[in-house]
């Protein structure tokens, strides 16, 4: 056997091409379905851990799947906003604790996510370094944004611009950094935490600028009444909030009338989420999610994928059989003097059928080996491959 | 020694598709002897050669190699009495391309699991390599040798089971008349040194003096019908 093992292995190492062709056409036939399947079972976890983790999510109506992935993943087209409103009515009526989400901007490109101090307790986020976001304008990164920015407390960040022809719109804010988050493994390691208030800034609602009541300089001022001064386009709006400057920083309006992309709730009770259900259930423009069965559903929509998928690998493993055969039959007419040389010298003709059913053996062994060897480094790396997609 | 004579008597086979029939009805080879097989192309020299070594089984007729009948044999028997007591040297040198020279010349060891293996053999490798100037080559694939150098190893495959029969199918019939001597005189000091019976099949006239008796097939043996 080691004598036909040592032929077999010969004649592999001196046809490398071939025996690389037929090895990675093995292995890529092996490792598809194993790869599609780990890839599957980890984003699978993935999501639905971080969906039962959130009881309710509260939003406009709309597409679910989109109010759930931005309200769990950031990720996804924005939905419709509500009103931060929504938020204390839901406080309020003291059934559950209301965690406001405002997820429309980006920072770098990665998404900004304005909310409570409520969030990073709920979540179980602590921060590696710094503080978490306590006053307006304090950012605090999670950690693969840190990593991959390379910033870190004390160094700033801008906001992307929304649009770059449109002369009206609200200029990038300056942040301040004032923590990172410590790694999680979760979607909250990929984004930008703020203050609610601070998201409002960055969406233009609310707005520093010069004092125009103390101002000596006329030359800013458009118009002065009695209890108001409007001021012209040479005002000074602050784009970053400094010690300085955060007292100038003011809103317009009433708060509970401002957009907030979702709410996270977490009821008290099952009393209390059922109450809750029911109210937004009669709701005309808001509508409460369990997150756990939206991405239940929409497992069921990766799965029918997977299925299709396996199907699919069927075809290819049948398309690789051929092709092993036909190389196989190539094979045997390009041997075909060899072999009947080893057959004059004395070799049986079973001995010559064991060299070629050795070398696909070889060759099935080193593709599952290797096969193997790729699905252990993706069952690996899966996590982390799992949040870069 | 074992008795090595080789014993023909109405030996028959034939091709029947292609017409061919050949048919000898007695014809012996004493021990020792180096005896060269001519006739024309197409005459069954090398079918003859390949009933002597087994390879075919004839249609009737008997092949004796001292006191075992060839044609008596099994499958199975028939190789591992090939491969032990017959050295063949093919005319296009049928070297295996993908071994080195020294893994070639030990080939039939590797190919049949009745010879046994062991450090001798590697050793009695070399030494025939080396007595073919093949020596400082044993680790080059056959296809970096020149014609010369490959029909060498041929022979060094050959000889390495230390046969009591060597089979030369025109082992020169590839090579220039300075390699041709070369190679003549190799093969016979080499059958000469281990007392072997040398048959070869060859259509140079030239050669047939070096031999000892000359077996003309044209006169006693194949005829193509068609």
């Amino acid at each position: 056997m080691t004598r036909l093992l040592l032929l077999t292995w010969r004649y592999m190492a001196f046809n490398k091409i071939k025996s690389s062709i037929l090895i990675v056409c093995l292995t890529v036939t092996l490792f598809l379905p194993i790869a599609v399947h780990v890839m599957i079972g980890h984003y699978e976890r993935d999501l639905t851990s971080r969906a039962e983790s959130t009881p309710l999510i509260v939003g406009a109506k709309g597409n679910r799947y989109d109010l759930v992935l931005k309200s769990l993943y950031f990720a996804a087209k924005n939905p419709e906003s509500i009103t931060m409103g929504e938020a204390s009515a839901i406080a309020e009526s003291g059934r559950a604790m209301a965690i406001p989400l405002h997820i429309s901007f980006a920072a770098r490109g990665k998404p900004i996510v304005g909310t409570s101090l409520d969030y990073f307790e709920f979540r179980g986020l602590e921060v590696a370094a710094g503080t978490l976001p306590l006053q307006l304008g304090d950012t605090v990164l999670g950690h693969e944004v840190a990593t991959e920015l390379n910033l870190g407390t004390g160094d700033v960040i801008l906001t992307d611009q929304t649009s770059l022809y449109n002369i009206g719109a609200v200029y990038p804010l300056k942040m301040h950094i004032t923590g990172v988050l410590a790694p999680s493994g979760t979607p909250d390691d990929h984004a930008v935490f703020v203050d609610i208030k601070t998201a409002w800034v960055v969406e233009g609602i609310g707005h520093g600028h010069t004092d125009l009541t103390k101002t000596e300089d006329a030359g800013i001022i458009l118009q002065k009444k009695e209890n108001e001064v409007v001021g012209n386009a040479a005002m000074e709006e602050y784009t970053e909030i400094t010690a300085d400057n955060i007292a100038s920083f003011h809103f317009h309006g009433d708060l509970s009338g401002f957009p907030v992309t979702s709410i996270l709730v977490i009821p008290n009770s099952e009393k209390s989420a059922t109450v809750l259900k029911g109210r937004y259930s009669v709701s005309p423009s808001e509508q409460m999610l369990v997150p756990a069965l939206i991405i239940e559903e929409l497992m069921g929509i990766v799965f029918q994928v997977e299925r299709f998928f396996n199907a699919s690998f069927v075809l290819i493993c049948l398309t690789t059989l051929l092709f092993v055969v036909l190389v196989v039959m190539l094979s045997l007419r390009i041997r075909k003097r060899e072999m009947e040389t080893m057959f004059r010298i004395g070799c049986s003709r079973s001995t010559v059928f064991s060299l070629q059913i050795a070398e696909l053996g070889i060759v099935f062994l080193i593709s599952l080996v290797a096969a193997a060897c790729l699905a252990g480094l993706l069952v690996w790396f899966a996590p982390q491959l799992v949040n870069v997609m | 020694m074992k008795s090595h004579a080789i014993e023909i008597s109405d030996l028959t086979f034939s091709y029947e598709a292609q017409g061919f029939e050949l048919n000898i009805p007695q014809l012996s080879i004493a021990e020792g002897k180096h005896v060269a097989i001519v006739g024309p192309s197409g005459c069954g020299k090398t079918t003859l050669a390949y009933l002597i070594s087994g390879i075919h089984v004839p249609s009737g007729g008997n092949v004796d190699i001292g006191r075992d009948s060839i044609t008596r044999m099994t499958d199975g028997q028939r190789r591992d009495f090939r491969i032990s007591n017959i050295g063949f040297i093919f005319q296009e040198f049928e070297l295996l391309e993908y071994l080195r020279v020294e893994e070639n010349i030990i080939l039939p060891y590797l190919l049949n699991a009745s010879l046994e293996l062991d450090k001798a053999v590697y050793e009695r490798a070399r030494s025939l390599a080396e007595s073919v100037g093949l020596g400082d080559k044993l680790h080059r694939y056959s296809g970096e040798l020149s014609q010369g150098e490959k029909q060498r190893l041929a022979i060094c495959r050959a000889l390495i089971t230390d046969p009591c029969i060597i089979m030369a199918d025109e082992p020169t019939g590839n090579l220039d008349d300075g390699n041709t001597d070369t190679i003549m005189d190799l093969i016979r000091n080499q059958a000469r040194r281990s007392d072997a019976t040398f048959v070869m099949i060859t259509h140079e006239r030239h050669l047939l003096d070096r031999f000892d008796d000359v077996v003309d097939l044209a006169k006693n043996g194949g005829r193509n019908s068609g």
